[in-house]
């Protein structure tokens, strides 16, 4: 099967996100269909190949095949990358394929557009040791147990899994909350890249119109990540009074919760909304005591570095 | 069963190795003291809180190592990184961590010492003090500076202290070196995993605990422990004590010599461990205070040993499980009274209890410990011997076993390797 391909590489030379694609034409599979386009992607960086090759050009491939057959695009020079493009904006100055945004920005906008046509995102895998922690996780939800403690090493990948579990646990409404305010551009960008996570809409509670946004979101039978900043502000009470007194389905993350959020200020409040209803996750690469400090904690699951590399070397063995 | 995600063991792979070496100091230190380069305090006894506290005073003991890391001089070859590591690299990525408590001031001084040590070196201090070519260095531009840095193909050496701890990946690091004396276990973790950034297929992030007493350095029993405690829960059928040691057959740890890395032999390493308390030590720090309530968190902090005599005896009269009162926590009940400062006191209670297991393991000829303390609970003689050594009643240390705090595996580790 031909495949058709629309690419993102970002030069920090350059300072812009270039956006284009490529037509394979030739009976491929997915995997096959992104090395073809990167081998097309480095064609663009003529006597600089090493460079494409070092691992600062940032690089993105997707498989738009489907939308592309919906459009009557699917062929060569089809320009399918001009179809998409109004949905990333902000024109670039090296030519019409570039844009100034950063390279996951555009990455988020493109996948944001590509789950609102339909077209299937890739499948999210989890390693091993996330599918493992995530049943470990889901099976003390089901023995009644309601807030759990997380602490997970340095790339474990918690964004992912804790993502994960969300989704099996069906849940409509998913409380990011951290005092880490770069987390939630990590959730967001992350997360839209996979297709388990293509029905979630993911709001920011700092905007001005977030209630309404949400309630749009549910009441379209979509889910939401809503993004709760930890830090003090006036609205900060009335934020977490709408996102917790209401019938959906929830989910509470606190992530980095040894940062800040362990504060009894800022745990309190979201420690009066937990009941029955609400499952909560606080995770944390360390400090697992400071971050369960004001905590009702029912049981804790924690994978130290050393245990991805015993698991690194089993499924080495396996092969 | 996972439904809306399936495995994909590719990611499994994606952790980079990792290699542990413990460095001896004392070549440098020796050499430095011989040529009159460090103050009497720090001969007496040489530690990086003294150095951190006025590094000129020992200047000559930090340019030294810094000499023999970096250069292969001084005739340390114990030190010399390339040696050890058998890999040389045209453009090194390093990072040191110094004491938690360095001042800024002082962190800058340290950057000076190390740049004029090593001219052909790009030498940065990420703290809040620096300017770094008229930006000021913080959390949030701490990785771009560097990338900035890396980019330019000169080496790199990241001196911190505080700063760049989280969030800071830069893939080129491959040499991580622990500047400071034990440290609390999360706090170096955190700090190891600067490495651990996936860069080059085939990377090894290589962590080099440098040390003024090898023998006692625990700064990798933490990780060590704390991973065969979670391995063990994984794999039921396996003792604590096998745990670790399939742990240990994972982890590549090196001594550094002169003749270059000799990977520590398990059996050595575990002795060495349990002769420095930092099995006992590290199983203190991780040991699981949230199945306590926030009133004996409180009791065990504050030595209320009324709180602990009273739980005893009402435990064997109504035989209530843990469970069942872990539940009724969890209900709810807030933890207003665990303060950080009382889980701290209260962890260090724990701690002391443990390192003095052998008090009653040994006092009793017993290696089971619900045995052992009931021996002990029927002789007035021991109870008061143990309160006096271990600075709480034998009720604490029952009601600490009972609880789950302290457990039966944990002594068959500590005890069986004796």
């Amino acid at each position: 099967m031909a495949r058709m391909m629309v690419y993102n590489h970002f030069d920090p030379l350059v300072n812009e996100s270039k956006f284009g694609d490529h037509f394979v034409n030739k009976d491929c599979t997915y995997e096959e269909a992104v090395a073809d386009t990167l081998k097309y992607m480095r064609t663009q960086y003529p006597r600089r190949a090493r460079y494409f090759d070092s691992g600062k050009v940032l690089k993105q491939v997707w498989d738009v095949s489907e939308f592309a057959k919906v459009k009557d695009k699917f062929y060569g020079a089809s320009k399918i990358d001009d179809v998409i493009r109004p949905a990333i904006g902000k024109p670039g100055t090296q030519g019409k394929e570039y844009h100034l945004l950063p390279f996951e920005e555009l990455n988020t906008r493109v996948n944001i557009f590509l789950a609102k046509q339909g077209q299937p995102l890739i499948e999210a895998g989890l390693s091993t040791k996330q599918a493992e922690v995530a049943e470990e996780v889901l099976a003390n939800f089901e023995k009644g147990n309601r807030v759990i403690l997380a602490e997970l090493c340095a790339r474990f990948g918690k964004t992912i899994w804790s993502g994960a579990i969300a989704v099996e646990q069906n849940t409509d409404l998913v409380v990011v909350a951290s005092y880490v305010k770069t987390v939630f551009t990590s959730f967001a960008s992350d997360l839209v890249k996979f297709q388990q996570f293509a029905n979630h809409v993911h709001i920011d509670c700092g905007d001005a119109d977030y209630q309404e946004k949400i309630n749009r979101t549910l009441e379209k039978g979509q889910k939401v990540f809503a993004y709760l900043s930890l830090a003090n502000g006036s609205k900060r009470q009335e934020r977490i009074d709408f996102l917790f007194d209401n019938n959906a389905s929830k989910m509470l993350i606190v992530d980095e919760a040894d940062f800040g959020a362990h504060q009894i200020k800022q745990a309190q409040p979201l420690v009066d909304k937990i009941d029955e209803n609400v499952y909560t996750i606080i995770m944390t690469g360390t400090n697992a005591d400071r971050a369960a400090t004001h905590w009702p904690i029912d049981t804790i699951v924690s994978v130290t570095y050393p245990e991805l590399l015993i698991q690194k070397k089993a499924t080495q063995d396996a092969i | 069963m996972l439904s809306k995600f399936k495995i994909n063991t590719k990611r499994d792979l994606l952790a980079p190795d990792f290699a542990c070496y413990q460095m001896d100091l004392m070549g440098p230190v020796n050499a430095a003291i011989k040529a009159g380069e460090v103050d009497d305090e720090f001969k007496e006894l040489p530690s990086w809180a003294k150095f951190a506290a006025n590094p000129i005073k020992a200047k000559g003991f930090f340019t030294r190592t810094l000499q023999s890391l970096f250069l292969g001089q001084g005739g340390h070859d114990e030190l010399n990184v390339d040696l050890q590591t058998e890999d040389y690299k045209a453009q090194r990525v390093s990072m040191m961590f110094m004491p938690a408590n360095t001042r800024n001031d002082v962190l800058e001084l340290i950057g000076n010492i190390a740049q004029e040590t090593l001219p052909a070196c790009e030498v940065i201090v990420l703290c809040g003090s620096v300017d770094h070519r008229g930006v000021k260095v913080n959390n949030r531009k701490a990785q771009g500076i560097v990338e900035g840095l890396v980019e330019e193909g000169k080496p790199v050496l990241i001196i911190a202290a505080q700063m760049a701890q989280r969030s800071f990946s830069i893939p080129e690091i491959t040499e991580l070196y622990l500047a400071y004396d034990r440290g609390e276990s999360g706090s170096t973790l955190q700090k190891m995993s600067r490495t651990l950034t996936p860069g080059d297929k085939g990377k090894v992030g290589r962590i080099f605990s440098l040390s003024f007493d090898p023998n006692r350095d625990d700064k990798f029993d933490a990780m060590i422990v704390e991973t065969a405690v979670n391995y063990k829960k994984r794999n039921e059928g396996k003792s604590l004590q096998e745990a670790m040691r399939d742990v240990l057959r994972t982890i590549d740890i090196f001594k550094c010599s002169t003749d270059g890395a000799i990977k520590v032999n398990i059996d050595q390493y575990l002795e060495a461990a349990l002769a420095r308390k930092g099995i006992s030590r590290v199983l203190g720090k991780i040991v699981n205070l949230n199945l306590l309530s926030a009133e004996a968190v409180h009791a065990l902090a504050n030595g209320n040993s009324d709180y602990f005599r009273g739980k005893e005896q009402s435990r064997a009269e109504s035989g209530k499980t843990r469970e069942k009162q872990q539940k009724k926590k969890s209900g709810g009940e807030k933890r207003d009274l665990s303060t950080q400062r009382e889980l701290a006191k209260a962890r260090e209670v724990v701690t002391t209890i443990l390192e003095n297991l052998d008090i009653i393991i040994y006092g009793t000829d017993q290696t089971v410990l619900v045995d052992a303390m009931e021996s002990i609970s029927k002789n007035q003689e021991m109870r008061d011997c143990v309160e006096e050594e271990f600075g709480v009643p034998v009720e604490t240390i029952g009601f600490l076993f009972q609880q789950g705090i302290i457990k039966q595996d944990w002594v068959e580790l500590m005890y069986d390797n004796a």
